[in-house]
């Protein structure tokens, strides 16, 4: 109390113009003793917004702050403007008006039911300073336009924390624009599924509604099945030249695209779920980053990274993402990364490689995919080993690309392919014979869709079963030099056990 | 004329218990059934135990049906309508309807059938398969062993002996397992056919063994089918694949017991 009837009276002698022009002006008030928490002092306060007042001359705005110190409710801009670094400051349950720009390090702690909600234009909260944390908080109302990327978080300094937060009715939820050291944790996203109808003059002024400006903009979507609106919401989580951001425990669903990176290296993703968007994962030009234990699921068309290098994709979970055209996971031009103990399962292309050398593809689950694996061309060097592709409509489809330039096993292990014999006389695991897995439809999947009928028919099987034993002119297919059996991996955790007694 | 009038008797209840009797004691001697029961067993107990998970317990019991169980109804079939073709002239001197007489041989067949499909997809509950996927897929194999039940007893009542019966049924069997989607497979290389999807579906509808197949596959595996149903008509059979099944399979079952008590007829004629 006495620090801050100190500061107004500082104010009010000094009567510093430049200051209350470049800031907003505010009127404070004190609640109570215990509304303010400094790091060694535990307390908190409460503020309400009020009308900026940028002509006034400084000594009367000084005054109405002195005046006004005990008698109103500051907002929490105010607050944040009045509250030294470091400083935690408790937001009240119930709705606080945005938007709010954060320039200093403090902490804002949301009690259960607090939040702050935008005016619909412009971001509800940007973060300016470094070291700024966020954590409880329900944030909402954002603007909508695409074109000044409006968000409900807008970060643009290093080392801010967002966790345990709502962010709902938004554009972007969450915007990383050229930082580092973010971290995104345990927060709620879900995007802005509908706009409401523009008011009746703007109709009438020749103007259309805002719900058919939605509709006009996503009708032009070709590459994947989404409703017409999701092309004109914003993303989830949006990273644009960034550095070293954790992103975990997240659950974002109905944005455009779940997870976007667009260069930004060396970053951490994990135990994130991602559902109901477009993209689920749209990665672009971005290197060094590590997926780990994500599920990405029911989106119109699941996950694509491209252009990027040297990242590692682990237990993640691509599954249920049915869309035309959609994948589990497309990976095109990407170099030197490994994926690694994914489950990809139930989507409309499981894994698609395009343009891609020298990836490490390790104990994957491909399964129950309309196609399991799309392999394009001009993709050498990639090392295919304990991968499970079994159950899928369409094991793979190579197209007339040449797939020779990759290995199918690695040190003696292939992969687990359907097959019809599994022939293992020295039950090691590894089928004695090397498997080939035909792609008999080939190009008729685009021209003849329904082609996709005789998946798994008799028929087919036949002659997957007849170029096993000798190879069909003419048709493309992958060779797997030392296929698996089912009991590969049984046999092999027998033999480490064995060898583990035995070194003991 | 004759026809008539034996169409025309009342259907006595002793008439069917002694119609079953005797189908239910053939059957008990019969090779074929002998080893249908046997494998079936062993078809089950192995689906549950190398079924890495109930739905691929679920998926072996698709590929039994559709080479097993398929087979070996269309041998009984054949079978019993072979079985006794030197008592045909004893059969023709009872007050029975002919028709009645191929009903109800198949209706027969198809309850033991029906029992030793039982003590096949019971080892698959113990795999942790739900008891309604199950019930559905017993039904659906029941109705498919009914189809090459029906098509057996055809292929027996039309042909003159036992080696020509086993040609007529086998070649069928193969047409339908493998020759049809061949000659699909090739056709669907022609910009001709391309340019009428619905048509080249609509053949595969037809046939029961695919019908079963599509049915099992987009309800059973989960495989999203969006890229293949791009025609109305695909789209209709992926949507109502189970309910289409039923009505094939009827359809034929229906077909083929009417053309081999006609067959019988004209035998006896």
């Amino acid at each position: 109390m006495k620090a801050d009837c100190l500061r107004i009276a500082r104010l009010w002698r000094t009567g510093d113009s430049e200051s209350f022009r470049e800031s907003r002006t505010f009127l404070k008030t004190r609640q109570s003793s215990q509304d303010v928490e400094t790091p060694g002092k535990s307390s908190s306060r409460q503020y309400a917004e009020t009308s900026t007042l940028q002509a006034c001359a400084p000594r009367i705005i000084a005054t109405l702050f002195f005046v006004t110190t005990c008698a109103g409710a500051a907002t929490i801009q105010q607050r944040i403007d009045a509250a030294a670094p470091n400083e935690t400051i408790r937001i009240e349950s119930g709705v606080h008006p945005g938007s709010i720009v954060i320039s200093k390090p403090v902490t804002l702690l949301g009690e259960p039911g607090a939040e702050i909600r935008g005016n619909g234009s412009g971001n509800v909260v940007t973060i300016a300073a470094d070291n700024v944390t966020l954590r409880g908080l329900r944030i909402t109302g954002s603007g909508l336009q695409l074109s000044d990327d409006d968000a409900a978080v807008f970060v643009v300094a290093n080392n801010a924390t967002i966790e345990n937060c709502t962010i709902a009715d938004s554009l972007h939820g969450i915007y990383l624009k050229k930082v580092s050291g973010a971290q995104i944790l345990n927060n709620q996203i879900q995007g802005k599924t509908s706009v409401a109808q523009a008011p009746a003059e703007n109709m009438t002024a020749g103007k259309p509604s805002l719900l058919e400006i939605e509709k006009g903009v996503g009708q032009g979507a070709e590459n994947c099945d989404t409703t017409v609106v999701a092309n004109r919401r914003g993303n989830g989580i949006h990273q644009w030249n960034c550095e070293r951001n954790l992103i975990r425990g997240n659950e974002i669903s109905d944005a455009r695209d779940g997870i976007y990176f667009s260069f930004t290296n060396n970053s951490r993703v994990e135990n994130n779920l991602i559902r109901h968007v477009r993209y689920g994962l749209h990665y672009m030009y971005s290197d060094a980053n590590i997926f780990e234990n994500n599920t990405f699921t029911e989106n119109a068309a699941g996950a694509a990274i491209m252009f990027s290098k040297n990242m590692v994709v682990r237990g993640n979970r691509f599954v249920s993402n049915r869309g035309y055209r959609a994948y589990g996971l497309i990976f095109q031009s990407s170099d030197n990364s490994r994926l690694e103990q994914n489950d990809i399962s139930e989507n409309a292309v499981g894994l698609s490689f395009n343009q891609c050398n020298q990836n490490e593809v390790v104990g994957n689950r491909v399964t129950r995919n309309y196609i399991g694996l799309r392999f394009g061309s001009n993709s050498d060097a990639n090392r295919f080993t304990e991968n499970i592709f079994t159950g899928n409509l369409h094991p793979i489809e190579t197209g007339a690309s040449d797939v020779s330039g990759s290995l199918w096993a690695v040190h003696g292990v292939g992969n687990l392919w359907d097959t019809e014999v599994e022939l293992d006389l020295d039950r090691d695991g590894v089928v004695d014979v090397p498997h080939r897995e035909l792609d008999l439809f080939g190009i008729l999947r685009r021209d003849f869709p329904a082609i996709a009928f005789l998946s798994e028919s008799p028929a087919v099987k036949l002659l997957r079963f007849a170029n096993e034993r000798a190879v069909i002119p003419g048709i493309s297919s992958i060779e797997d030099p030392a296929p698996l059996t089912s009991r590969f991996w049984r046999i092999r955790a027998q033999r480490a056990g064995t060898s583990a007694v035995a070194n003991k | 004329m004759e026809m008539n009038s034996t169409m025309s008797l009342h259907f006595h209840p002793r008439l069917l218990r002694a119609l079953f009797g005797r189908e239910f004691r053939a059957a008990l001697i019969n090779r074929y059934f002998q080893v249908f029961c046997a494998l079936g067993l062993m078809g089950g107990i192995a689906a549950a135990v190398f079924g890495e998970d109930s739905n691929a317990t679920a998926v072996f019991y698709v590929q039994i049906a559709i080479y097993f169980v398929s087979l070996f109804a269309l041998l009984a079939g054949v079978g019993s309508a072979q079985a006794e073709r030197e008592e045909w002239q004893l059969l023709f001197t009872q007050p029975l309807p002919r028709a009645w007489c191929v009903l109800g041989k198949f209706c027969a067949l198809l309850c033991m059938f029906g029992g030793v499909l039982l003590v096949m997809f019971v080892p698959g509950l113990f795999a942790g398969s739900s008891i309604h996927a199950l019930g559905q897929l017993y039904l659906e194999t029941l109705l498919l062993a009914a189809i090459f039940l029906a098509c057996g007893l055809a292929a027996g009542y039309f042909a003159h002996d036992r080696a020509q019966a086993l040609i007529v049924g086998m070649s069928v069997w193969l047409l339908l397992l493998f020759g049809l989607d061949l000659v699909a497979l090739f056709a669907a290389r022609w910009s001709a056919i391309q340019n009428v999807p619905d048509f080249w579906v609509a053949l595969l509808m037809f046939n029961p063994l695919d019908s079963f197949r599509i049915n099992a596959l987009f309800s059973l595996q989960q495989i999203p089918a969006e890229a293949a149903n791009k025609t109305a008509l695909a789209g209709w059979w992926i949507a109502h694949s189970g309910v289409w099944f039923v009505a094939v399979a009827v359809f034929w079952s229906v077909m083929l017991v009417i053309l081999s008590g006609l067959r019988l007829q004209r035998w006896e004629e």
